[in-house]
């Protein structure tokens, strides 16, 4: 799957069939800070999913008790949103947006993949850790490498949080 | 040929004589180096990152596992401290030893066929390698930590070492220009004497401009090859059914 929209879209549809106001309201909640992405977008993404056939149309019962014309996933779209989720990713300075946003689309109850994208996210991280600073002559060079820094020491510690999360979740945790 | 081979190694502690609980501090680690290769290891407080470096010298035997230096087992054969051999730097100055930090630097070869001025001359050397010249005669309770470290580094590299070992060498050196001068010169030991360099650091900052930066926690080492890709699951019938 190219468009990296489209497969949040897909993963929400999955999380639960629903609509187009719906899965957009979702969508802000779930992607916020990782995806800009506008209604219509979602909109966009529900229609090139359902040509794709990854997902078909649904009859969705509101809390009212009315129904709304809807989607839900088909097995195409089950699988294409697994292979997805487990795409290698090339170690890039984009590589923690993309794997935040898989990550993001993970059911919490899938450990594998969390743990595959956590490894994903501290090797992207670590790369950039290892650059070579840029030789600081000016206090602004410094500043942009000091921040540089902290951002990745930040990332780390949350890299460290997360596996003890994870450990604890599957209660593998040593004594 | 690698030049450090760690394979499939763990360590584990007993804790205490009254718990007999053990404590993993190492957790099937595997990990080669190459000749003149700088590489940090990344790691909080407890993560086995010291217990990493302690099995790597051959100090500390694994629990299972093997640690090849130059192809042969340590388990046979220490090389720590041989020339062409390992080195493991401390910061820790025993006074015994004597009181300078010449003193200190040259005591690693005493008793080695070598007279006092010859091991003080070849000293005099190692501190000019490390820019450390002007701590010679200083009393090494008074060196700082960025002066600590140096002349820590120089008394490792005293006996021609292939392989350096560092626990965080950068802790208490103060940040920006200590720090980076003292990343500079582990770069240097590892690029331009073609010393092979494995340092463990607490802060991410510090791995800025080194070969291969790997995190261990948990006693699991990360990084040392790069992440297979995931194995894809396809979901259950069920789960697709639920879904839709």
């Amino acid at each position: 799957m190219r468009s990296t929209v489209n497969a949040a879209v897909l993963s929400l549809v999955i999380e639960r069939p629903s609509y187009g106001g719906e899965i957009g309201r979702r969508f802000e909640d779930r992607y916020d800070g990782l995806l800009a992405s506008r209604p219509q977008h979602v909109y966009k993404a529900l229609d090139q999913l359902k040509l794709q056939g990854l997902i078909e149309p649904m009859a969705i019962e509101t809390d009212n008790g009315s129904t709304r014309d809807g989607y839900r996933a088909t097995a195409n779209g089950a699988r294409a949103y697994r292979g997805w989720l487990r795409t290698p990713i090339p170690l890039s300075k984009d590589a923690p947006l993309e794997i935040m946003i898989r990550l993001a689309s993970t059911r919490p109850e899938d450990i594998d993949t969390a743990e595959f994208l956590l490894d994903a996210y501290e090797q992207a991280v670590l790369a950039t850790a290892s650059r070579r600073p840029v030789r600081s002559k000016s206090v602004i060079d410094r500043a942009l490498d000091e921040e540089r820094r902290v951002v990745v020491g930040a990332r780390l510690r949350w890299t460290a949080w997360m596996r003890d999360e994870l450990r604890a979740h599957t209660g593998v945790r040593e004594q | 040929m690698s030049l450090l081979v760690l394979d499939e190694v763990s360590k584990r502690y007993s804790r205490g004589r009254r718990d007999a609980r053990e404590r993993v501090a190492l957790r099937s680690v595997s990990l080669e180096l190459a000749e003149g290769e700088f590489v940090a290891v990344w790691g909080e407080p407890r993560s086995g990152r010291t217990t990493l470096l302690q099995v790597a010298a051959g100090v500390m035997p694994p629990s299972e596992g093997v640690v090849q230096f130059t192809g042969k087992d340590l388990a046979h054969r220490s090389a720590l401290g041989e020339p062409g051999g390992i080195a493991f730097t401390s910061i820790r100055f025993q006074r015994v030893i004597g009181d300078s930090a010449l003193e200190h630097v040259a005591a690693p070869l005493m008793g080695r066929g070598l007279s006092v001025l010859r091991a003080q001359s070849r000293a005099f050397q190692a501190l000019k390698r490390v820019d450390a010249v002007a701590c010679a005669e200083l009393d090494a309770d008074e060196l700082n930590h960025t002066e600590a470290i140096r002349v820590a580094l120089a008394r490792a590299l005293i006996t021609g070492p292939r392989l350096l070992l560092v626990d965080e060498p950068m802790l208490g050196v103060p940040p920006a220009r200590g720090r980076d001068a003292t990343l500079a010169l582990l770069r240097s030991i590892a690029h331009r004497d073609r010393v092979t360099v494995l340092m463990t650091v607490g802060d991410a900052t510090e791995l800025a401009g080194v070969d291969r930066a790997l995190s261990i926690d948990n006693g699991e080492l990360r990084g040392a090859r790069r992440p297979e890709p995931g194995r894809v699951i396809e979901l259950r019938p069920d789960r697709t059914e639920s879904s839709a």
